[in-house]
């Protein structure tokens, strides 16, 4: 089998392997306490102003009004709208948009391309030439999406970087893999475009190596700038969990275990449980008037910590 | 003049202050203060002042942390905090904050979006070392080489190296003192990145490890309301007496004789207040009791020591004493079996007791806690209380919002519809909300008078409420209207009274700052007179 396939097999097992474990590893942080920011999307009828079930008199005795929608609309409007750099940083947003759009196109083409593929597989005649509507619509969208996700990718991720090298406060505060990672993506982005512009118009090609990968199968020689296309997607997936590009998973905890976790510690809960669990733990801050050697509710129980106490 | 530019590196260098003040420099503010010479000076330092305090940032000394007497002091105290920076880290020691902490550390793109959305690094004229992702490059950088394994062979590699410095140990002190963890850094990230949060990490590493904090919120703070009862000193015979004053005080403004209930065991509610209310403006505790007696309401104060003080030094710095504090109140709470605690208008004890410690507080110590602007409000949309709106109708009433209460609790209707039935003329600041600005007193500023750090509160933290409460009575701002600004916070009334005494905005333009349940009084038709005094105190 190619070197080429090898590296993408082995590249899409690191970035499966490295999220999940990226994953895993902050789910299982210990709880915390409650660090509330508000608006909440899911404070049912009180989230478009910010408030809250603090509001209500006796709110402990009501029942909960929580909205998933608030927070699937929420959410949707972040991904999709980037709502909240479009509010607070318009100036990076008009090339943060298109960059996370052209993201979501090619996302969008691996999807159209893998559909092709499974039908190729499947026996369905793919070619130009089809008689299916549906075949030759989804070889139409297929270009479109991919030559959308290539230029708007390479039009954000080439604002983003030259913003970040010629705005003093933004060089400043960048690190050698800040623009590592946009100079990787920007050069995907570039390689990406000129292949299909000069190789592979109808993306026969990938279409190709995409069922060649589903199907287990030796795939053929293909062009070059199609093979260091791929070759820079099998480097940036395998690079992808290692860096902060991973905020797509750290967002998730960011607002719903975070800003967004309002939950009350209700007495017998699984929560009330996990908190004296915590609070079991032996403390080790040395300062004097930490009880060091205690645990947390034996500390928080006296005044400074001393003895008896 | 443009701010000098300082990068993340300077921070450890050796040699004089980072940054010189110059308030030529900050963001021009609204008539009438729109003449420098009506700008408040920071004060230099003296020299004894600059040889015994560490003030190499910024030439401002909040915290006062003394020279060390010799290198190997300096070297102890770095090893301390390399220690506190290890446990900060780690799960089983900082499990109270560490999920949070850690998406911080490695998830900021360094968008800078958070710049844009802080006030102090806005109106300072965007001084760097005031930039919310300088601190927290800072403790990243620290973090990364020092804390990672491989740190230090990355961090070079990486352009990001930085070197754990004395100087960068007392710059970073006393650069986690120029935040007021109002968290509108946070709400402004796309990321959800919190770098109020790492203002808050890093004062802990301080005093959690190296015993280092202000003493107005440690030593006077947190350990003087555990022992003596009050982090204003009051004793409990203190608090009794106080309150046999505002009693015979209510007699004779309103000629209303009743008795405060105080440790009244099964009443229905124990209400908290801020004690710095009794000493500073007892007008509102007095508030609350005339409102409570009129609408018949079953509570008590409590006597007992830290009982009658609703304050929480802790959430500003030091986890172990924010839960003691906690698990103070809560007792007193369950030992006189009330079925729910009243938070008095004071925006740290509402976000401390209500929300931080809901993590803390398990079992029967997990009493019910409740806003007093929530509870108000309950009252005035009752009926009990015999209300005529016009008796306010003299003044222009704007509404601050606490950041602890509306921001971080969600709490924003309550006080505005308290405000709508009983002050005919409200008017908004903008951005108000959950978007609001800070007072400037937000972090334990406002009771921080060390040297000349309340200078640099009043002229760069408190400078965007300022603006904002002249801005929204701009069009009446000469000293013919009565204009009143309504903050419901013992804290931003503190930071409020400063501002406005240093700026002479009562005199000049005549605002007058106060409470929110002052003005429910002042609008119950059963008291004859007027219980809002129109004078400066």
């Amino acid at each position: 089998m190619p070197a080429l396939q090898i590296s993408i097999y082995a590249s899409l097992l690191i970035f499966a392997v490295g999220i999940v474990v990226k994953t895993i590893k902050i789910s299982r942080m210990p709880i915390h306490l409650r660090w509330d920011l508000y608006p909440i999307p899911h404070e049912k009828g009180k989230e478009r102003y910010g408030g809250s079930r603090h509001e209500d008199s006796d709110w402990w005795t009501k029942p909960v009004r929580s909205s998933i929608a608030g927070e699937v609309k929420e959410i949707a409007r972040e991904i999709f709208g980037l709502k909240t750099l479009h509010r607070y940083n318009r100036g990076l947003w008009y090339f943060s948009f298109p960059f996370h759009l052209g993201l979501y196109a090619l996302i969008g083409l691996i999807v159209l391309l893998s559909t092709g593929a499974l039908l190729m597989m499947w026996g369905v005649d793919f070619s130009a030439d089809s008689a299916s509507l549906y075949i030759r619509l989804i070889r139409f969208s297929t270009i479109v999406v991919g030559a959308l996700g290539w230029a708007l990718g390479l039009i954000g991720s080439a604002g983003l970087l030259l913003t970040r090298t010629l705005r003093k406060n933004y060089r400043e505060f960048s690190s050698v893999s800040n623009y590592f990672d946009l100079l990787l993506l920007l050069t995907l982005f570039a390689v990406g475009l000129s292949a299909w512009l000069s190789a592979d118009l109808s993306y026969d090609f990938l279409r190709t190596f995409v069922h060649d990968l589903i199907s287990f199968s030796a795939t053929g020689d293909l062009p070059m700038l199609i093979r260091i296309e791929i070759s820079l997607a099998a480097i940036f997936l395998a690079y992808l969990p290692f860096t902060t590009m991973t905020h797509f998973v750290a967002k998730f905890f960011t607002y719903h275990r975070v800003r967004w976790d309002d939950s009350p510690n209700a007495p017998g809960s699984r929560l009330e449980r996990d908190v004296v669990e915590a609070l079991g733990n032996r403390v080790s801050w040395t300062a004097p008037h930490i009880a060091t050697g205690k645990t947390w509710s034996e500390g928080a129980a006296g005044d400074r910590g001393e003895p008896g106490n | 003049m443009a701010a000098k530019r300082i990068t993340p590196d300077d921070i450890s260098r050796p040699g004089g202050q980072l940054v010189e003040l110059d308030p030529a420099q900050f963001r021009p503010l609204p008539s009438p203060y729109d003449k420098l010479e009506l700008e408040p000076k920071i004060r230099c330092l003296t020299r004894e002042q600059m040889d015994r305090f560490e003030c190499g940032l910024d030439g401002v000394s909040a915290v006062m942390l003394p020279r060390p007497e010799s290198e190997n002091d300096k070297r102890a105290m770095l090893e301390k905090f390399l220690a506190g920076l290890k446990r900060l880290f780690n799960g089983h020691d900082n499990w109270t904050f560490l999920q949070p902490l850690l998406l911080t550390m490695e998830y900021c793109s360094q968008c800078q979006t958070c710049s844009g959305a802080c006030r102090i690094f806005e109106e300072s004229g965007e001084i760097e070392i005031y930039r919310p992702g300088y601190r927290s490059g800072i403790l990243r950088r620290l973090y990364k080489k020092y804390v990672k394994s491989g740190g230090k062979i990355l961090s070079r590699l990486s352009g990001n190296d930085i070197d754990l410095t004395w100087n960068l140990l007392a710059r970073l002190l006393e650069l986690s003192y120029r935040c007021t963890i109002c968290r509108r850094c946070a709400q402004a990230c796309p990321i959800g990145v919190d770098n109020g949060l790492v203002t808050r990490e890093i004062r802990k590493i301080f005093s959690q490890e190296l015993g280092i904090a202000p003493k107005q919120l440690h030593e006077l703070g947190t350990v003087q309301h555990l022992r003596k009862g009050s982090s204003t000193g009051m004793t409990p015979p203190g608090f009794l007496d106080n309150i046999e004053f505002m009693e015979d005080e209510i007699r004779e403004k309103t000629g209303l004789d009743f008795k405060w209930p105080i440790d009244k065991a099964g009443a229905d509610i124990l209400l908290v207040h801020n004690a710095g209310e009794y000493l500073a403006w007892p007008e509102n505790p007095e508030a609350f009791a005339i409102i409570l007696e009129a609408a018949g309401i079953n509570y008590t104060l409590s006597s007992e020591l830290s009982g009658y003080d609703g304050v929480n030094y802790g959430v500003w710095y030091d986890d172990m004493q924010l839960a003691r504090v906690a698990v103070r109140h809560a007792g007193i709470a369950k030992k006189l079996g009330v079925k729910k605690i009243v938070i008095g208008e004071c925006g740290h004890s509402h976000k401390s007791l209500t929300v931080i410690a809901d993590r803390i507080l398990t079992g029967d110590l997990n009493v019910p806690r409740e806003s007093s602007l929530t509870f108000l409000n309950e009252i005035v949309k009752s009926g009990r209380l015999r209300l005529d709106p016009l008796r306010n109708a003299d003044m222009q009433v704007t509404l601050h919002d606490p950041c602890n209460m509306v921001r971080l609790m969600g709490i924003v209707k309550p006080q505005r519809e308290i405000i709508k039935a009983v002050c005919p003329n409200f008017r908004e600041m903008m951005p108000n909300g959950v978007e609001n600005f800070c007072c400037g007193g937000g972090g334990g500023f406002a009771i921080m008078p060390n040297l000349n750090f309340p200078d640099w509160r009043i002229s760069v933290a408190g400078r965007a409420k300022l603006r904002q409460v002249l801005d929204v009575f701009q069009d009446i701002i000469s000293s013919e209207h009565k204009k009143f600004l309504c903050a419901p916070c013992s804290n931003c009334k503190g930071q409020i009274r400063d501002l406005f005494s240093a700026y002479g905005v009562f005199e000049r333009c005549n605002i007058l700052y106060g409470g929110l349940a002052e003005l429910i009084v002042n609008a119950m038709t059963d008291i004859k007179n007027p219980f809002q005094q129109w004078e400066w105190r």
